[in-house]
Parts: structure tokens; C-alpha cells; sequence
């Protein structure tokens, strides 16, 4: 059943239709919603239950949802907004630090790394794109949301979305050829 | 040869194929545009590598996702009371939370997601059309065009000609490379017109940025910058042409099926026709070839076009080029207007800038020292380096078949790299040697080469003080590769072997830790030294902030008075991501270096990278950095040259040349573009510059432009630096004569050596004053000195194969091949240059009659419009 008609079901009265929804997104939901929250996985969580509090209104107050999903997101994009603006300046230090590594450093030479490295190269050169980059391809990867859903979350126009995922991908590609991680 | 304009446009078509190519990998293309990108990957290894390795970077990312686990119980419990309960939110909710969800139940959707319902509503208008007739189109010989039918507001979508050319002659399968430009675009529509007579809408719906609808707002503006498109082919059967439009935006999916023929747009704009059937055209292949070639639109087998199109798209090919006489008309204003912005573009940056002197405009126009007039400057002041990283990572790139980017080559350090053969001083710390002769490769007539050579003291090795060193060994689990950490482990032996009873050497290893390996030991405790070395081991990740804290650490509580005391830091600099404060750890060295402990870095196994963390480093720690890629390397670097790498014989050394008006008119110096100082700053100690260490050796080379006639000194060499051992610091002076040689060919080997060392260097800068002479030149007189090689050392010869290999990376030799819009370009910017000069003043004041100047003058700016006029002429759109 896909997720329009689990919400017509909840409309009509069906509770458990919005417990099957809640237990096909919550995972990807909460995944985005730590993105955008900087790493914290409470503030997360309560971003995505209020997503989640928020549409079971919407739907009893008759509002007819037709993207669900990207709905949902949107939802939990603005309340980590929120939440972000509230502690800023951490999240800035913390963005400033990623970002001081990266450029700090050329890229090392063409070959394979050792795991623990790949690892700590992917994160450093993801943590070093422009966070909006970093929201697209969160949603992409993480999420599995489509370009079109990803343009409804975000407010980009589809084109931009495709031209920011394939940017941030060019970018890293170039980033981890340089450090041997592919 | 023909310059083609495609270039830029043609990255255009690269980076859009390339985002279609993403696009595949995520699964948003419609499936027949997905069937081109496999197409093009079978056509094209090198876009089907792309392939891979973008697959790869998603896979990496998909297997990077954290697991999230999901919200709590609480909160599933939570929602699902929510979801059961009919109304009434703050019967289960506590009082703040209350007021939280109410922002969330009433704000958000209302205020913050309104917009929601207008994305939305335009959402479901969205649809990727792929062209539905490709297939048939593709069949050779046959034309077709469509467009999106316009519908609604937002329609309006020109459709780009992309021409694909590709001879087929002797190739089973034509090779499809996408140009796109307006020109290519225009030239289409020739052909359009030639073949189906001359109808209005070919110029405007093929025709260039303007077009005839105006794009919407949105969708359309972008639509216009990119994906609707027309493609030719030559097979053997003659041209085919069709249209692509993937990634089209049509108002409705079932315009999808309803692209429409060449139509008439100012009718479809007013009348929108949704619902319009494709119209196809039907034109053999033969007869629209023919006709084009007839009309002189496409030359037959023209080599020129070919060529043209290979530097288009790389690869072989028939491009259609540009009639002779430009795209006139206003049809085509779009593409006016931009050729005349790009031309006017070009021609405001070779505007002189507020205060800037012709010599700096000369740096800014083509990146290489100008000739100084004497009269004006005649000093000349730079720093002297002893680094060599510039040859070596070049030298990789050629053997890679590449030309290394320009600012990549330093000359100095080419120069340098290679034997310089001056005897080492016996009491000061710095001696020096000059040698003159007629320049060989010097583009001016009568033009000398200054070379002034400049060596440091050798330290005998029982004379050299006791060093206590602290060696920082990266075994992260990259050293692993190619055995870096065993190149570490050979290259302390060879240093240990070096060391006496004087020395001592501790280790410390970091990995994602650091860890200390030998406590300070004697040097000659060998057995204790190579067990400790044999007991390291690669694994983890790098953290060089913790491995370089230790090692001052301990560097400083064992302090050796009156020794050299180094930290010398091994690593191979990847992935350094331990790091958070990059400006503490420089700071630290810094201070560590203000009490005395010196840090030499040392990139292993780098291949052809260079490191600008280990540079940076070094370059606070008043040590050097080297690099090592070998055992040979390794142990060239560490036999017998302890004094040449710990001990500093000269600090802060500064040279200043300072040239006589009266024999020299003017001057240039070779290299050592980017480490000029302020003449002012000669004898300011504050200036930090090079350190050379004992046995070291730096040469500096200046073509002179000698007054005719005059027969004396030609100037004065001023050497300055700090001893060593600190103190005061010194002076030197030295004359330079007219001539040590009156003969190019009876100068010292060395001289010849360091004369084509330079045009080598300069030739691959792509410099402004290498342009007459050939790599092949340059080979053949590095060829005639290998006889400077020993049995240890061939670098000679090693750098005459190196010439050679890269003088088969210039086409037919030639080592300035401009194109049109180069060469114009150049004009300019010479009689920008020369109206500089002579606005400027100062060189023509006494020596020329002011009539002489105006009519000179005169002759610059008619000349220079003329440029400025052809250049717009010339400029592609």
C-alpha cells in the first residue's frame, strides 16, 4: 500500500494505517533530521515526532496532504531549522573545524586506503561541502527521497537539485581520488 | 590551424552529459534517455570509467549512512495514541511540550509550509519528456526535429542545436561527440535552410539565446540554458540529424508523446497546441550532405575542420565550423551579444589598473618577469630557497604523457635541482661564483645570461655539531603501500649509519595515537635503534598533531645545548585528520623553532604531490622539506649530508643584483617569480628567507640586455645572511664582468647546463620570452653534457630523456601554437603593455623627442582598436 493510501485509510479511521507510515519513514526521517540538527539525535527525534504529531492533525483537520512524505520532511527541515538556530554558534565552530581540515590539506596521493581511513576521508571531505550540498545529498543517499521530493523538501526547482547532487558528487569524487579512496 | 570556438561550449555539453550521467546512476532519468548514457559509455571509455568511479562515490556514501535506529518506544507509543485519538491534544500532553506541538500543529503546516501547495500543484505539471521519436531518428540518413509542444505560461522552450559529428569512414561506428554552441547552432540552421528552403521559424526556434519565445520565468529560463537539442550525425550513408530532449519540462506528461515538428513558434505562442502530432521531416542523407558541402557549409575531408574538431572534442572527427564571415543578422542577436560581452569581457581586464606600473602589468598579463629598464630599477632582490619539489613533481607529470600546469614549473628550482659545479668556500659561510656569456636562448639579439652561483660551506662531518633528533614516524595504515614505512625504516638506517657518538635519535610513531618507540639513545646503540625501528608497524589513521606535540615534547625536555637540535617528521601526509587546529600546530612549531628545535619534514612515497601541510611546516620550523620516493632517493638524500640537512651554515640569506645603467639597458631574471623582495627589505633583518644548509648550492640566472658599445662591469652582487650559529649578519659583494666568456660555446659546461636547464623550465611555463626556442634544441644541448654525470649520479642524462619525452608532447615542436583569439589577444596585451610604458613615461623621458613619443603614441591606440575591433569580430558566442 503505498503511503497516499495509508493516509486515506487514517482518514477514514484507521489508526494502525498511521502507525504502518510511522514505521516506513521513521528511520530515514530521524537519519535527515539528525543531518539538520548537527549530529543530535534527541533534537532529532523530537523534530520527527512533531512531523509526525503534525500531519495527524493536518489529515483530522481535513487538510489534503498529496506528498505525503515530502511533507514530512518539510516538516522536520523546519523545526531543526529552529532548532539550529537556537544553538548556532556550535554548529558553526563545528562546520568551521570540518572545513579547516579539509582545506588545510591537498588531496594525498591516488591510492587505495585502508578502511578507517576511507571512513575518515569520506566524512571529512562530506563535512567540508556547503551544508545545503550536504542536505541534498543526505536526502539522496540516506533517504532515498527522489529528485522531485527532494525540490518539494528543500524549495530548490528540480534542475537545481539535479545540478547540486551531481556538483557535490563531482566534488567529492575529485576529493577521494585525491586521497586514494577511490 | 583552424581555431575552433566550440571549447567553452563545449564543457558545457561535457558538464551537462556529465549530470545526466549522475542523474542515470540515481535512477531519475526516463528510460530512453537512459539508453543514450549507455550508449555514450560504450562509445566512450573514458565516460564509462566516470561511470564507475561516480557509482563507486554513491556507494560509498549509501554505506556511510548511519544507522539511526529509529525513534524511541515513547515516542512510538506517543504517536500512536495521537494517531487513535479522535480530538483533544493537550489531555495527553504536559504543559510546555503542549505549547512546542502547537507551533507544530498550527504554525507549520500553516505558515511555514504554504508554498508546499504551490510546489506542489506545479510539481505534478513536472515531467521529464524523453524524445519520443530518437530511435527512428537515429536511422542514418534521416532527418527529424521536434520540440516540446508549447502549452501553458511556462512553455516556450527553445531547443538548442547540438551538433554530433563524427567521420565514419574508416570507422565501423561513428564516434558521437556533442558540441554545442551557437555557432554550431547557426551553421545547423544554414543547413536547415539550405534544405528545406528558407522558412522563418529555423532561424528563430534553432536559432541562438534570444529566440523567438521568450523564456518564462522558472522552469523555462533554465530550460533555454540547456537541455533541448538537436543532433547531426554523419554516417556512411550521410547526415541524420535529431533532436534530444531529455530533461525537457512540459506542462503535461502526455506532451511527453506529442513532441512536436519544426513548428511555428510566435503561432504556438499565442494558440498554445498542446496536443500537437510530431511532425517529422524526411531528407536523404546524401542530399542534405551534399548540399551543405556545396555551399561550403561543411569542407569534405578538410583536414583543417578535422583537427578543428579534435581540439573540439578530442577526439577525430568533422566538426562544422564558422562561415568566414561571421553570424550577422538579427536573428542571431543573442549570439551577438554575447560574443560582444566575452570580447568586451577580455578587453576590460587588459585595462590598466589604478597605479599599476607596466612591469607589474607585464607579471599580470603573461605570469613571467618582465626586462626592467636599468634607468629605472636597477636593483633586483630575492631570497634564495634550496627547495626542489618543482622538477620532480613535473618530471612525473611528463612521464605521464601530461604537461604540467604552469604554475607548477618554478625555474629556480629546476635550475637548482641539477649540477651546478661551484667550489664550496673554504672560510665563509657563503661564496660565490659569476659567470657571463651571450645567451643562446634569449628571444632579444645580443642579450647576455648572468649566472650567479652561490654555494654554502661544507662542514666536515667531524667539525658538524652533535645532533639530538627527534624523528615523528607516521605508521598509519597508508604507510602500508609500497612499502613507505620500510622506506622510512631504510632511510633512518642510512641516517643512523651517519651518526656518531655525538648524536642521539629518539622515535616517537602516531597512528590514531602517538606513542613514543625509543627514548632519546645514542647513535650508536645500533642494535636498540633497529629494534625499535623494526618494531614499527602501519595501521589506523593519522594523527600528526598528537605524533608532533609529543615529539617536541620530548625534543624540549631532552634538550642538547650548543647541539642542533631537529624534529624531523616522516609521513606521507594522507588523510592528516587528527588535525583540528591547524594554526595552533604551525604556532607550535614556531615556538618550538624560537627555542632552538628545528623541524625538517620529510613526504614519503608521495608520488607527485606535494604537501602543503609538511611545506608549511617546515617552512615555520626554519628546516627543509624533502621528499622521498625511493631507496636510491633515500639514500642520496641522507649519505653523507647530516651537516647539509640539520645544519644550518646561512639563515635568512638574501641576494641583491644591482645592474649599471651605463652598461645595461635592461634586465630580467630567470625564475624565482614568486620569491622577489622588496629592494628596500635587502638589509631588513625582520625579512624571512632562505636557510641553507652546509654543502648547499643556489643558482641565480638574469639575461642582460648590455648597452652597445660599453665595455665595463656590468654590476654589483650583494650576498647577505645570517650565520648559522646566529650573530650579526654578514655582507659580500661581487662585480659582475662584461663577459667570463665571449662565445656561448666556450662558456663552462655548467653555465650550458643551467642556460638549458632554464629554457627546459620556461618552455614549460609557457613563458612569454621561451617562445623561439624548441624542446628538441634544448634536448640536443643537455644531450652533449652528460660527460657532467658520475657513476653515482646521472641526473644529465636522466633530464636529457626527460626533454626528449617532453618535447613529443608539443605538437610538430612548436612551443607557442596560438589560435586566433590567442594571438589577437597577445597583440593587445603587447600594445597595452607598450601604451603603459609610454604613458608611464619615465623610460622615454630623456631619450626620445616628445613628437616622436606622441606619434608612437598615436600609432598604439589606432592600432589597438583595430584589435579591439577584430577581437570582437573574431570572438565566438
Amino acid at each position: 500500500m503505498d503511503d497516499s493510501a495509508l493516509i486515506a485509510r487514517f482518514k477514514a479511521g484507521d489508526s494502525g494505517a498511521f502507525d504502518v507510515l510511522v514505521e516506513r519513514h521513521q528511520e530515514t526521517l530521524l537519519r535527515y533530521a539528525r543531518g539538520q540538527c548537527g549530529g543530535s539525535l534527541d533534537a532529532a527525534a523530537d523534530a520527527v515526532q512533531e512531523a509526525f504529531l503534525a500531519m495527524i492533525h493536518a489529515v483530522r483537520n481535513g487538510k489534503d496532504i498529496l506528498e505525503p512524505i515530502a511533507w514530512l520532511y518539510r516538516v522536520v527541515r523546519n523545526r531543526a531549522f529552529d532548532a539550529r538556530r537556537k544553538d548556532r554558534r556550535m554548529i558553526e565552530r563545528h562546520q568551521e573545524a570540518a572545513r579547516q581540515v579539509a582545506t588545510a590539506q591537498e588531496p594525498p596521493p591516488g591510492e587505495r586506503l585502508e578502511d578507517e581511513e576511507k571512513r575518515s576521508a569520506l566524512r571529512l571531505h562530506f563535512s567540508s561541502l556547503e551544508s545545503e550540498v550536504q542536505e541534498i545529498l543526505r536526502l539522496k543517499m540516506e533517504c532515498n527521497r527522489s529528485y522531485r521530493e527532494i525540490a518539494t523538501i528543500t524549495g530548490h526547482s528540480l534542475a537545481q537539485v539535479s545540478r547540486l547532487i551531481h556538483g557535490g558528487l563531482d566534488h567529492l569524487a575529485q576529493r577521494l581520488r585525491g586521497a586514494g579512496v577511490i | 590551424m583552424n581555431h575552433d570556438p566550440n571549447i567553452d561550449s563545449n564543457q558545457d555539453e561535457i558538464q551537462k552529459r556529465d549530470e545526466l550521467l549522475t542523474r542515470d546512476l540515481l535512477g531519475e532519468l526516463h528510460p530512453e534517455v537512459s539508453e543514450e548514457v549507455e550508449r555514450w559509455c560504450s562509445e566512450d571509455p573514458e565516460f564509462a570509467a566516470k561511470r564507475e568511479e561516480r557509482r563507486e562515490v554513491i556507494r560509498l556514501l549509501r554505506e556511510a549512512t548511519p544507522t539511526s535506529g529509529g525513534l524511541g518506544e515513547d515516542s512510538r507509543a506517543r504517536l500512536r495514541r495521537a494517531a487513535v485519538r479522535k480530538s483533544g491534544v493537550s489531555s495527553w500532553l504536559p504543559g510546555a511540550a503542549a505549547a512546542a506541538l502547537l507551533i507544530g500543529f498550527f504554525v507549520i503546516p500553516e505558515l511555514l509550509v504554504p508554498n508546499l501547495l504551490a510546489v506542489k500543484s506545479s510539481g505534478e505539471r513536472r515531467h521529464v519528456a524523453a524524445n519520443k521519436v530518437s530511435d527512428s531518428a537515429e536511422t542514418p540518413g534521416e532527418v527529424r526535429f521536434n520540440r516540446p509542444a508549447a502549452g501553458g505560461k511556462d512553455s516556450g522552450a527553445r531547443i538548442d542545436t547540438v551538433i554530433v559529428g563524427g567521420q565514419v569512414r574508416d570507422q565501423k561506428k561513428s564516434p558521437t561527440v556533442p558540441t554545442r554552441s551557437s555557432e554550431t547552432a547557426a551553421k545547423g540552421v544554414e543547413v536547415l535552410k539550405e534544405v528545406f528552403g528558407d522558412r522563418n521559424q529555423w532561424t528563430t526556434s534553432f536559432g541562438a539565446t534570444s529566440g523567438a519565445v521568450p523564456p518564462a520565468e522558472g522552469e523555462a529560463v533554465r530550460l533555454a540554458n540547456g537541455v533541448g537539442a538537436i543532433t547531426f550525425q554523419y554516417t556512411d550513408e550521410g547526415i541524420s540529424a535529431r533532436s534530444r530532449n531529455e530533461g525537457t519540462i512540459v506542462d503535461n506528461p502526455a506532451v511527453s508523446s506529442t513532441l512536436a515538428a519544426p513548428p511555428d513558434l510566435s503561432k504556438q505562442t499565442k494558440n498554445p497546441r498542446p496536443t500537437q502530432k510530431p511532425e517529422s521531416f524526411r531528407v536523404p542523407g546524401d542530399e542534405l550532405r551534399g548540399r551543405a558541402i556545396a555551399r561550403g557549409l561543411i569542407a569534405e575531408n578538410s583536414e583543417a575542420e578535422s583537427a578543428a574538431f579534435e581540439r573540439n572534442a578530442g577526439r577525430g572527427g568533422l566538426t562544422l565550423g564558422l562561415p568566414a564571415d561571421g553570424i550577422e543578422g538579427k536573428d542571431k542577436r543573442g549570439d551577438l551579444e554575447h560574443r560582444i560581452s566575452e570580447a568586451e569581457r577580455i578587453i576590460a581586464m587588459l585595462h590598466s589598473r589604478p597605479g599599476e606600473t607596466p612591469d607589474a602589468m607585464f607579471f599580470r598579463f603573461w605570469g613571467d618577469n618582465p626586462f626592467v629598464a636599468v634607468k629605472l630599477d636597477p636593483l633586483s632582490t630575492f631570497g634564495l630557497d634550496v627547495d626542489t619539489a618543482s622538477p620532480r613533481l613535473c618530471g612525473s607529470y611528463i612521464e605521464r604523457g601530461l604537461l604540467p600546469p604552469k604554475a607548477a614549473v618554478r625555474t629556480e628550482e629546476f635550475i637548482n635541482s641539477n649540477p651546478i659545479g661551484i667550489a664550496a668556500p673554504q672560510k665563509d659561510d657563503l661564496g660565490m661564483n659569476i659567470e657571463v656569456a651571450p645567451s643562446r636562448y634569449s628571444s632579444k639579439e645580443g642579450t647576455r645570461l648572468v649566472r650567479i652561483g652561490i654555494r654554502a660551506r661544507e662542514i666536515p662531518d667531524a667539525q658538524r655539531k652533535g645532533l639530538a633528533l627527534t624523528v615523528v614516524v607516521d605508521v598509519s595504515g597508508s604507510m602500508k603501500r609500497e612499502n613507505r614505512l620500510e622506506l622510512v625504516k631504510q632511510s633512518l638506517l642510512t641516517l643512523v649509519s651517519e651518526l656518531d657518538g655525538r648524536d642521539s635519535i629518539a622515535i616517537v610513531a602516531f597512528q590514531s595515537t602517538a606513542r613514543l618507540v625509543l627514548a632519546p639513545t645514542s647513535a650508536t646503540d645500533i642494535d636498540t635503534i633497529v629494534a625499535a625501528l623494526g618494531a614499527l608497524s602501519p595501521g589506523g589513521s593519522t594523527n600528526v598533531q598528537q605524533g608532533l606535540e609529543l615529539g617536541y615534547a620530548l625534543a624540549l625536555r631532552h634538550f642538547k645545548e650548543g647541539g642542533n637540535n631537529h624534529v624531523a617528521l616522516f609521513s606521507d601526509g594522507v588523510a592528516n585528520t587528527g588535525i583540528t587546529d591547524v594554526d595552533g600546530l604551525l604556532g607550535k612549531t614556531a615556538e618550538a623553532h624560537s627555542m632552538g628545535i628545528d623541524l625538517n619534514s620529510f613526504g614519503v612515497g608521495m608520488g607527485n604531490h606535494n604537501d602543503a601541510l609538511l611545506e608549511q611546516l617546515a617552512d615555520r620550523g626554519d628546516g627543509q622539506c624533502s621528499y622521498i620516493d625511493g631507496v636510491a632517493q633515500a639514500v642520496h638524500l641522507f649519505r653523507r649530508n647530516v651537516a647539509g640537512l640539520f645544519q644550518a651554515v646561512a639563515r635568512d640569506a638574501k641576494v641583491q643584483v644591482e645592474f649599471d645603467p651605463e652598461t645595461v639597458v635592461r634586465f630580467r631574471q630567470i625564475g624565482y617569480e614568486n620569491r622577489a623582495i622588496a629592494d628596500a627589505d635587502f638589509r631588513n633583518d625582520a625579512i624571512d628567507a632562505g636557510e641553507i644548509g652546509a654543502g648547499q648550492q643556489v643558482i641565480a640566472l638574469y639575461e642582460v640586455e648590455p648597452r652597445a658599445g660599453s665595455e665595463g662591469n656590468l654590476g654589483i652582487v650583494r650576498l647577505r645572511w645570517q650565520p648559522g650559529s646566529g650573530g650579526e649578519f654578514l655582507e659580500r659583494e661581487m662585480a659582475i664582468p662584461p663577459f667570463t666568456a665571449e662565445k656561448y660555446e666556450t662558456s663552462g659546461a655548467h653555465f650550458r647546463l643551467s642556460a638549458a636547464v632554464a629554457a627546459f623550465a620556461e618552455i614549460l611555463r609557457g613563458s612569454y620570452w621561451a617562445r623561439s626556442t624548441t624542446l628538441s634544441e634544448v634536448a640536443a644541448e643537455i644531450e652533449s653534457l652528460v660527460s657532467l654525470d658520475t657513476r653515482d649520479d646521472t641526473r644529465v642524462r636522466d633530464l636529457g630523456q626527460l626533454v626528449r619525452k617532453a618535447a613529443g608532447l608539443f605538437p610538430g615542436d612548436a612551443t607557442w601554437a596560438p589560435n586566433d583569439v590567442d594571438r589577437l589577444v597577445d597583440e593587445l596585451k603587447r600594445n597595452r603593455w607598450m601604451r603603459s610604458l609610454l604613458e608611464d613615461g619615465r623610460e622615454t623621458r630623456q631619450s626620445a623627442q616628445a613628437e616622436e613619443v606622441r606619434k608612437l603614441a598615436d600609432q598604439l591606440r589606432k592600432q589597438n582598436d583595430d584589435l579591439e575591433k577584430r577581437l570582437r569580430e573574431l570572438l565566438p558566442g
